[in-house]
């Protein structure tokens, strides 16, 4: 009998605090999703009742006169001229942006996984010196080298307002190519030892052995690649000025003097909707990628 | 025909290692390329344009450390700096805390865990501008969110009537009148809090991954022995992520100190980054400004080694407490 009550004593308390946690939780989650929701909200919504007191939180979506496609018709139709700078054409920034991001990944994750393999698996004089030179520029913070790789770019490459300045600075990274080596480690000695035999090229043991058995690592670092070109704002914005890309173009919604925020959530919703798409299929490799960094550096 | 074979081999071998070294030659060339000019060459090139003049229209000009005195002459640079650790401060104090306190709610046994990763770790994808943006519309004086709702609650307040008798403005004389971006008291706080929205699921993935790195173990043995949740908080899970925490701190401030893209979106119209009042003037819209609008890139260039001077010995400080505390017992 006594053993009985205090089971369901136990198990008061259990529930007790499984629902505090709950609670706890539940108004984090609220605080990260409302701006999400908000953001979608007012890209569809007509002004009106996305502001002031006569906001509507939850509109029904039945009630048609809520709602508008307005915002985004404006976004994609806008003809900002080339030359004021004031473009700010979604479709031209988005379809920048995808080449952008898709090149740069590409070319980082190739870039990358050859000097890892390289310094991983091949042996030669010199590669702790060189794993040493490149790991530690990582200390060097980029606001560093804005202005020098401008200057570079510029003068030296003839980048300014084109794809090969945007896009060539970001093909190779000191943190890529540390994680690729850090995982190509791990592949064992025998595999390439086999392949070595039976005649294959260091070209061909690269890419028909190492990169297939590197595919975990290249996800992680290609999704991380993916966020940080698509959402890359500074280094378009010194190193072009018609080729708009999506972060650009919401920041020309301030310079061009709009404060209307209809349009801004739309624009909004166009650069987060890829990239949120993206997250939700990729959650537990995006997870892996987050903390790839952190528990070996 | 058995000495020809080993030659043989041994020739095999010394050719392989030749063809190794032009391999690794041609696998590093291109990130090796990359990471020589955009990071080796552009510091020295930022050391060295630090000691001149430079606007890149006219012949460079040697002007020794006068850049290096003008910047620390400079008024809006020490504001910019107290700016900054305001929002260092505020972000890393605030991701510290409720980083862990989220881990570890969200490492207990409990359905649906998955839901609150998803939420928690979403704002991680969005850009700096599209929050930015989105805060405006939350902030914004009149129209926001917020500040709405602060007017309607406080003017209730203010009106409350009790039995007959009006008590409200004896708390409140009146609604207020929230301006989270225009009030220069509290603008750092609010781009603060945008910043702590996109990366707080940061700070809570890195803590749940030493949480899950800890010996279960060493909580059932201070379970057996008594110890509550908080004790074993306190004595087991924080000394125990001593190394995280390390690592979250130099991390933070460093994302710290590159808070830029926020700060381009949120001035209200006909105001300039920075403001109000220079409020949350940062030391890379400085570095910016001065390079791009006043084309002074060698000014330019003595503020980001100062910035890095900084970065630098706070990193080393924090890895040296750090170490200290670890041999402690």
């Amino acid at each position: 009998m006594t053993h009985h009550t205090a089971f369901n004593r136990d198990r008061g308390k259990h529930l007790m605090r499984s629902a505090i946690i709950y609670l706890v939780l539940a108004a984090g989650a609220l605080a990260m999703l409302f701006p999400v929701y908000w953001m979608y909200m007012a890209s569809f919504k007509d002004e009106f009742y996305s502001t002031g007191e006569h906001m509507v939180w939850f509109p029904p979506p039945w009630e048609a006169k809520y709602f508008t496609l307005d915002h985004y018709r404006e976004l994609l139709s806008r003809t900002g001229s080339k030359t004021s700078g004031g473009t700010d054409n979604f479709i031209d920034a988005t379809v920048n942006t995808a080449i952008m991001t898709g090149v740069g990944t590409l070319g980082n994750i190739l870039f990358c996984a050859m000097a890892g393999f390289a310094l991983a698996k091949l042996k030669f004089r010199g590669r702790n010196f060189i794993l040493m030179a490149v790991v530690s520029t990582m200390m060097i913070p980029g606001i560093m080298l804005l202005l020098p790789n401008f200057a570079i770019t510029t003068f030296v490459l003839h980048g300014y307002n084109n794809f090969a300045g945007l896009i060539i600075p970001g093909l190779a990274g000191p943190f890529g190519i540390f994680l690729m080596r850090q995982y190509m480690l791990s592949i064992p000695d025998e595999l390439l030892d086999a392949a070595k035999v039976d005649g294959a090229g260091i070209v061909r043991i690269f890419f028909s052995i190492v990169l297939p058995l590197s595919t975990p690592i290249i996800v992680a670092y290609g999704i991380l690649l993916v966020l940080g070109f698509w959402n890359e704002l500074i280094w378009p914005m010194v190193i072009t000025k018609d080729l708009v890309v999506l972060q650009m173009a919401l920041q020309n919604l301030v310079e061009i003097g709009s404060q209307r925020m209809g349009p801004a959530m739309a624009g909004a919703a166009i650069s987060s909707t890829p990239v949120i798409i993206l997250f939700l299929i990729v959650r537990k490799q995006f997870v892996r990628a987050m903390t790839s960094g952190a528990l070996k550096g | 025909m058995k000495k020809k074979s080993q030659d043989m081999a041994g020739n095999g071998i010394s050719a392989w290692r030749k063809r190794e070294k032009l391999a690794a030659i041609f696998f590093l060339f291109p990130a090796l390329l990359l990471i020589a000019v955009f990071a080796y060459a552009s510091f020295v090139i930022t050391v060295i344009m630090s000691f001149y003049k430079v606007d890149w229209l006219s012949e460079p000009t040697f002007v020794g450390l006068a850049n290096f005195s003008k910047v620390l002459h400079y008024d809006l640079f020490w504001k910019s700096l107290a700016n900054v650790s305001v929002f260092v401060i505020e972000t890393v104090g605030f991701g510290l805390v409720a980083g862990l306190f989220f881990a570890v709610l969200m490492e207990q046994k409990i359905k649906g865990v998955g839901f609150f990763r998803v939420a928690f770790f979403m704002p991680l994808v969005i850009s700096a501008a599209a929050t930015a943006w989105i805060f405006r519309l939350i902030f914004g004086k009149g129209y926001g969110v917020v500040p709405v709702l602060v007017t309607q609650v406080t003017g209730w307040i203010s009106d409350l009537t009790i039995g007959g008798y009006h008590v409200g403005h004896l708390l409140l004389s009146g609604p207020i009148v929230l301006d989270p971006l225009g009030d220069p008291r509290l603008a750092m706080t609010s781009v603060a809090a945008m910043s702590i929205w996109g990366g707080l699921g940061y700070w809570i993935l890195i803590y749940t991954a030493g949480l899950r790195s800890i010996d279960p173990g060493l909580y059932e043995s201070a379970m057996i022995d008594g110890a509550g949740f908080w004790r074993r908080t306190l004595y087991i899970t924080v000394p125990l992520l001593r190394p995280v925490i390390l690592f979250l701190s130099i991390t933070g401030i460093i994302r710290a100190f590159q808070l830029f893209a926020i700060l381009l979106i949120i001035p209200p119209y006909g105001g300039t980054p920075g403001g109000p009042d220079d409020s949350t003037q940062v030391p890379i819209l400085l570095i910016y400004n001065i390079a791009f609008s006043q084309r002074d890139f060698g000014y330019a260039s003595a503020l980001a080694l100062v910035i890095f001077a900084i970065l630098l010995v706070i990193t080393l400080i924090q890895a040296k407490v750090g170490k200290l505390s670890e041999g402690a017992p």
